[in-house]
């Protein structure tokens, strides 16, 4: 198919406006309690301002300003940190408490080449820039029967900016000079932002689930239309 | 009013997100209880000890048989004591339902007031107060399954003789699973 495409044809710059889904990914969609950086993140949705400049042809600079919610921690997700804390504490029992969801902004440019093929571009982008980090899920945690750590312990909703890259692949179909409606992939990733605990006994800190950084890593698939000029 | 669309589309495509903003945030609790072999309720809260043992004993002089479970952490101890008559010099027990009765079958609720100090009764275990039923028992393996439930009530008084308080401890939905005990005879 892509050798169907051809570079040779001016496109325009545009604006277009994404809606879809967004899947987290590796460690980010991870519920494996015995990994320290596990996220519990959800399949969420994801909201996208995305827009080219060509500066040469074919060849544009692109960029995107996208907002994504991953969720909250459901039943099944307290469920599994309330088993696993039972286990490693060897607790009685474990109250886990989830409050809050994923919500962040990614903010990336990079550079893109364009294809064009009859009514059809596919627009191909390499992106690094910023991830705002503005809520994670809180947890608070109560244990009975461990002397060590009578009092609740937190995983406390965390915020940060830190540095994100990644990759897109889109597809327009010119509906007329204007406009045109698109689908799109793209892949975020980056280190993550550092979470903050507090209330544990520093004797127990060793003991049980620690999550001091969440890693970030969503695969999003949205639709969308797009206005040139 | 093409000039205005473009403004347009980006005041809708801003608006979206802090629309999606308010979506449900809602506390989600979930409770995980141990899925030790031998557990209890004591007054609501689940109690696993850390510390327990299982022991049948035969008595050739008496020709009984006396299985104790025993079960102690944090400061919390439980005892069930069952004594049967001519059941045999084997690691096998009568399958049934025990009442306490303040002779063959005992129970206590013991509670240690000082840190590395002995256990005491906390209050009284009356006949009748509770059972324990045996469902399984491996003699082979040396395995014994069960449940058992009771309460222990302490009676305060005054100076004068007088009652000024009742306490109840109860001890509810006691249960040990396929946990191995000792055999030994005498």
């Amino acid at each position: 198919m892509c050798a169907a495409f051809s570079a040779g044809a001016q496109v325009k710059n545009y604006v277009s406006l994404y809606g879809g889904i967004s899947n987290p990914t590796g460690n980010y969609a991870s519920t494996d309690y015995n990994n320290n950086q596990s996220g519990f993140a959800r399949k969420g949705v994801a909201f996208q301002v995305d827009g080219a400049w060509y500066i040469k042809k074919n060849f544009a600079i692109g960029a995107q300003i996208s907002w994504q919610d991953q969720g909250k921690l459901d039943s099944s997700r307290t469920g599994k940190l309330a088993r696993g804390y039972v286990s490693s504490y060897s607790a009685d029992d474990a109250t886990v408490n989830g409050y809050g969801r994923y919500h962040s902004w990614n903010a990336l440019v990079g550079p893109q080449y364009s294809f064009t093929y009859k009514d059809f571009i596919l627009d191909l982008r390499a992106n690094a820039g910023l991830i705002w980090v503005t809520s994670t899920p809180e947890t608070s945690i109560v244990l009975l029967g461990v002397p060590e750590q009578k009092a609740a312990f937190y995983q406390r909703n965390s915020h940060g900016m830190v540095f994100g890259y990644g990759g897109t692949a889109g597809l327009r179909y010119k509906l007329s000079d204007t406009w045109a409606f698109g689908i799109r992939a793209a892949y975020v990733a980056s280190p993550g932002i550092t979470v903050k605990n507090d209330g544990r006994n520093a004797t127990e800190e060793a003991i049980g689930r620690l999550e001091t950084k969440i890693p970030i890593s969503e695969f999003q698939t949205t639709l969308g239309f797009t206005i040139s000029f | 009013m093409s000039k205005l669309r473009l403004p347009l589309f980006l005041i809708l495509l801003a608006s979206v997100p802090f629309i999606i903003q308010s979506c449900n945030k809602d506390t989600v609790t979930s409770v995980a209880y141990t899925t030790k072999a031998f557990q209890a309720n004591i007054d609501d809260d689940v109690w696993a000890p850390d510390t327990s043992s299982f022991a049948m004993t035969y008595n050739s002089t008496a020709n009984t048989k006396t299985f104790v479970l025993q079960g102690n952490k944090q400061a919390r101890q439980v005892i069930f004591s069952v004594t049967v008559p001519g059941s045999g010099n084997t690691p096998g027990f009568p399958l049934g339902t025990y009442t306490i009765d303040g002779s063959s079958v005992t129970a206590q609720y013991n509670i240690q007031a000082t840190a590395n100090g002995p256990y005491a009764a906390h209050g009284t275990v009356e006949p009748g107060a509770g059972a324990i039923v045996i469902t399984a028992v491996d003699s082979v393996k040396k395995q014994i399954t069960g449940t058992f439930a009771f309460y222990s009530r302490t009676t305060n008084y005054d100076t004068q003789g007088n009652v000024t308080s009742i306490v109840v401890d109860n001890i509810t939905g006691g249960e040990f699973t396929a946990v191995p005990y000792t055999f030994t005879s005498n």
